[in-house]
């Protein structure tokens, strides 16, 4: 057990080294590559040349690649100077850049924008488990029967529909739709839960609804076509052999066995969902990590970029970690096997 | 254990002429067709036959496991004078498990994956009895013990993946034991082993018929098997029973002609006990398509001793001599007798 | 366990799926909706001219007070411009979905040819090979299923956006470097499958024959395994289809893909989603398009799937 975790810290940690690099040479070379100044994906649009031969220098770009990395990341753990020619700043510890066209330090910045796409993605979690897979099991437990076809059918159109489009839907009915759908008629405007509860939770419904929607039917589906070949497992065959009622072969045997594959799921879909916040978020104009990411992108703000796309890869592998550890504990064969 | 009233000649388990039939898109598959047999209290009885005769799907109809498929199953199989057939799901639910019980024929496949033996075990006798947890563990745990695990108080929380075959088999007959049924279906439960578990666990299921009175069903491909642990047997073809004696008998006096084939290419002490039965020559029928006549008379050398074509045109009714014996043939008693061959 | 021996005259697998596909209603309805929707795409020029309308501005359809809204109800539906004009531009909309709906088909399937080209190479690879080159291969794999995709590509997009001219109808190499990102990206999951399904086939029969009878590397990798790979394969294609539509949609939707002039399903519901409040059949009629169309390639995967191996249901 502890080699297996060993192991899949060492993969997790690798696949974020890897990421950094990647992004790294993404922005990198490829400014590099279309002639663009460096310096001016640093600072802002009004560089004088002054400035952008004091960012150059500072920043070492005429040093080796390979160098300028190891600045970056040595940068997280002892902090950097930084200068963007006029003003001298200091990034403090973990110092995943300064963006100095906000002026703020980046992981500022993402700690303040965690929360939201935290709660946005958790409460979406909760709500497409449930309802996915109470949908998939009570499908496949009444097969065949009206309700497994109706939730079949709303799963299919439901993976068929982009998020953003739900959500423009969403925003549309809720507030200019009809009057009594006008459920938000001053728009739908994030609220900080230690604000105000109620008005996060009733701000949150709507996206949460949105990247619940697609999640929950693709989880639908699945658990529907995994609980029915549980169902046709030896195993579920000695359950009713031993005389238990259908709950505790369904809910107990069946339930069981379909858990490892919905949490491998889980795993794998992190980063989709992390894209479907991108969308949600910018859709929703909700400060989040998604929002945040997306307008540094569009305004060209490299460190944001930088540090975004870093804490994006580390929250997906601490899931997938945390799935992986799941899994452990889910399937005993593979606790014992490593 | 309530004490066994009815007189030892009436049958435990009773079934007449069912049939379990599966729709599938090739066609109606019928996997048991026709098939009657008698299981007395406390009596061993073994089911041969070829693989895909319906051995399998026997035992799952008898604890009504197919009511949950698309399989039609129709006859009448009384058990303890109900018929389990037509029994409403709530009763079955009570009896299986309770009353009988089922060995399956792969263990592995057959215990769940995630959670431990003694788990499994304990849950299978805490449906029928309203025991607390602790009492519950206890009794898996001696359970476990009574089948020959070893270290039982440290390997009930051991996972199925842990243990070998046949210590799987072990804690499968542990499970369907547990509630001390009055019938065990044993499905091929020797069947994966090697020669001295699968001598082990055939002591243990005598062991257990004489310490609990439980009467068994054991499927198996291997007259060998038959031969050492069972009371009669019932042989079958092509989903139907051609013919059920008492063991001995069927040895010394075989009366139908699957029965002389079958016996024929029985591995023989002087040989590997573990060759299975060379194959009678040719297939048996396609399910999807029995012979109106004899299922068996495409491969049987005797047909032409029946006069008018009949074992094509006619299919044999099982006849029972009234003293435990039953044959599905349309040779003459006198027929059986001369034709038959010489012991094998 | 079927053990049946059904009489049967000797079929190839090929023709019973194409027989089971046939009978399956859902999956010939979403083929024709299909070949429909190909069809009107692939001859948007033609269809637009029969139909009368064009991508032209018509700013005399828009509004004044209204700040450049179409006139009339509906974003301005009528008998000229059935699904109503774009706002600001006053372009016709069925016309622009039309056109749209070409980019977008290109760019999909595009995509997923490369998606699925990159992920047979993969997976015959590590699946054939095992040992280091599967170990290499599968973590790779793995290491990009587990990226921020839409993060890294649309940091990709902007970045590439400076040398693509984004100006006039410029979006021929965007159109390209749309194909290269997406279909890079979703090449994974069509690696993943074709590996498990290459070490299945591995220990079949035929290919420990033909290996026995000394039979090269490559070409047991040609003539045994991909000739019994073209079914999953075409399957797990259909079902790549949707997913890359629907990453077109989003980066164009995000504003980082197709940008106007041209126009795309997602970049029509894009330059929607700043007016969708006002003029709400800008954004349905694309919306519904994409919906509509990645439905029928789910449903149409489905039942290819099913047909190849009806046990699945
Ligand atoms: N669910 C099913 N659908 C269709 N046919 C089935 C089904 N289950 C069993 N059969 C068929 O019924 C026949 C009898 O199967 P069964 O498992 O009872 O054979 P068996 O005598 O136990 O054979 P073996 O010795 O191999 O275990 C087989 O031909 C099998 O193909
Ligand atoms: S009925 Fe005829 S074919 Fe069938 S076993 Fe008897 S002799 Fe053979
Ligand atoms: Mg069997």
């Amino acid at each position: 057990m502890l080699r297996y975790l060993l192991g899949r810290i060492a993969g997790a940690l690798t696949v974020v080294v890897v990421v950094s690099v990647v992004t790294f040479a993404i922005f990198q070379l490829a400014p590099r590559l279309t002639g663009a100044n460096m310096a001016f994906y640093y600072t802002g649009k009004s560089t004088s040349e002054a400035q952008a031969a004091a960012v150059a220098q500072k920043f070492g770009f005429d040093k080796p690649l390979p160098e300028q990395y190891w600045t970056f990341m040595s940068g997280i753990v002892a902090g950097r100077d930084l200068s963007d020619g006029v003003t001298e700043v200091r990034c403090p510890a973990p110092c995943l850049g300064y963006s100095f066209r906000q002026n703020r330090p980046v992981l500022e910045m993402i700690g303040e924008a965690f929360p939201v796409t935290l709660g946005l993605t958790l409460g979406a979690a909760v709500l497409w488990l449930l309802f996915g897979v109470a949908a998939g099991v009570l499908s496949a437990v009444r097969r065949g029967s009206v309700f497994d076809r109706l939730a079949t059918a709303v799963a299919l159109i439901g993976v068929s529909v982009p998020e953003f489009f739900t959500g423009m839907l969403l925003i549309y009915l809720l507030t200019s739709g009809p009057a009594w759908l006008r459920l938000y008629p001053d728009g739908i405007n994030y609220v900080p839960l230690t604000e105000d509860p109620v008005g996060w939770f009733a701000a949150m419904v709507p996206p949460w609804t949105c990247l619940a929607l697609l999640f929950a039917a693709l989880y639908a589906r699945l658990t529907r076509a995994t609980m029915l070949e549980t169902l046709s497992e030896d195993y579920v065959r000695t359950a009713w052999a031993k005389g238990l009622p259908p709950r505790t072969v369904v809910g107990r045997h069946g339930l069981r066995a379909v858990l490892p594959p919905i949490v491998t799921l889980v795993g794998l879909d992190v980063g989709a969902l992390l894209g479907g916040v991108v969308l949600v978020e910018t859709l929703f104009s909700f400060p989040g990590l998604g929002r945040l990411a997306y307008r540094a992108i569009t305004s060209q703000d490299l460190p944001v970029i930088m540090g975004v796309t870093i804490v994006g890869a580390l929250l997906i592998v601490c899931a997938n970690l945390i799935v992986d550890l799941l899994y452990g504990v889910l399937d005993p064969r593979v606790r014992n096997a490593r | 254990m309530p004490v066994e009233t009815t007189p030892p000649a009436d049958p435990l388990l009773s079934v007449r002429d069912l049939r379990v039939q599966f729709p599938t898109d090739d066609g109606l598959v019928r996997a048991v067709d026709g098939l009657s047999f008698d299981v007395a209290p406390g009596e061993i009885v073994g089911v041969v036959g070829e693989s895909g005769s319906g051995k399998s799907v026997t035992g799952q109809a008898i604890l009504g496991l197919l009511r949950r498929t698309r399989a039609r199953v129709t006859g009448e199989i009384r058990f303890d004078g109900r018929d389990l057939v037509t029994a409403p799901e709530a009763e079955l639910r009570r009896l299986r498990g309770a009353e009988l019980a089922m060995v399956f024929q792969d263990p592995l496949s057959a215990l769940h994956p995630y959670y431990t033996v003694g788990s499994q075990v304990s849950e299978a006798y805490r449906v029928h009895n309203r025991v607390s947890k602790r009492a519950a563990r206890e009794r898996a745990v001696q359970m476990l013990d009574r089948v020959g695990i070893p270290e039982p108080h440290r390997r009930y929380g051991a996972y199925p993946h842990e243990f070998s075959g046949g210590m799987r088999q072990r804690v499968m007959i542990a499970m369907a034991l547990v509630c001390t049924p009055r019938l065990l279906i044993a499905d091929e439960p020797t069947t994966a082993l090697d020669v001295t578990v699968q001598a082990q666990i055939l002591e243990l299921l005598g062991d257990l018929r004489d310490e609990f009175g439980s009467a068994v069903l054991l499927v198996t491909h291997d007259l060998g098997v038959v031969a050492e642990t069972c009371d009669s047997v019932v042989v079958m073809y092509a989903g139907q029973c051609v013919e059920q004696a008492g063991v001995e008998d069927l040895f010394a006096r075989p009366q139908a002609p699957y029965t002389w084939g079958l016996l024929g290419s029985m591995p023989r002490v002087d040989r590997d006990r573990r060759d299975r039965l060379a194959p009678i020559g040719g297939q048996p029928p396609s399910l999807l398509a029995i012979p109106p006549g004899c299922a068996f008379e495409p491969r049987c050398g005797y047909h032409e001793e029946v006069p008018e074509s009949r074992c094509v045109d006619e299919r044999p009714a099982l006849v029972h001599d009234g003293q435990g014996r039953a044959v599905r043939c349309h040779l003459t008693a006198g027929q059986r007798l001369t034709l038959r061959p010489v012991a094998p | 366990m079927t053990g049946t021996q059904a009489p049967q005259v000797a079929r190839s697998p090929a023709r019973l799926a194409w027989r089971r596909l046939r009978r399956d209603r859902v999956a010939v309805a979403s083929a024709v909706a299909l070949a429909v929707i190909v069809a009107l795409s692939a001859g948007a020029p033609v269809v637009c001219a029969l139909l009368g309308i064009d991508t032209e501005r018509h700013i005399e359809l828009l509004s004044i007070d209204n700040v450049g809204f179409p006139e009339g109800a509906f974003g301005g539906m009528s008998a000229d411009h059935p699904l109503g004009v774009e706002p600001k531009t006053g372009r016709d909309l069925l016309a622009l979905l039309l056109y749209g709906s070409r980019t977008s088909l290109l760019i999909a399937l595009g995509a997923t040819a490369l998606s699925v080209v990159l992920g047979v190479a993969f997976g015959l690879c590590a699946g054939y090979f095992r040992g280091w080159v599967d170990s290499v291969l599968s973590r790779t794999m793995d290491a990009l299923l587990a990226f921020p995709v839409l993060l890294f590509s649309i940091a990709l997009l902007v970045v590439l956006g400076g040398v693509t001219p984004t100006g006039g109808n410029g979006n021929g190499l965007r159109i390209a470097v749309l194909i290269l990102v997406i279909g890079f990206f979703g090449f994974p999951y069509v690696g993943r499958l074709v590996r498990g399904q290459v070490i299945a086939l591995r220990q079949r029969e035929f290919v420990e024959a033909a290996r026995a009878l000394g039979a090269s590397d490559r070409r047991i990798l040609g003539t045994e395994i991909l000739p019994n790979l073209v079914s999953p394969i075409l399957v797990v294609a259909t079902l790549t289809i949707p997913t890359r539509i629907l990453a077109e949609a989003a980066l164009s939707f995000l504003g980082v893909g197709i940008q106007p002039p041209g126009t795309s399903w997602g970049q029509l519901l894009g330059s929607a989603s700043h007016v969708f409040t006002v003029t709400p059949t800008y954004m349905l009629f694309p919306g519904l398009t994409v919906v509509v169309t990645v439905l029928a390639f789910n449903l149409l995967g489905d039942g290819l799937r099913d047909a190849f191996d009806p046990k699945t249901n």
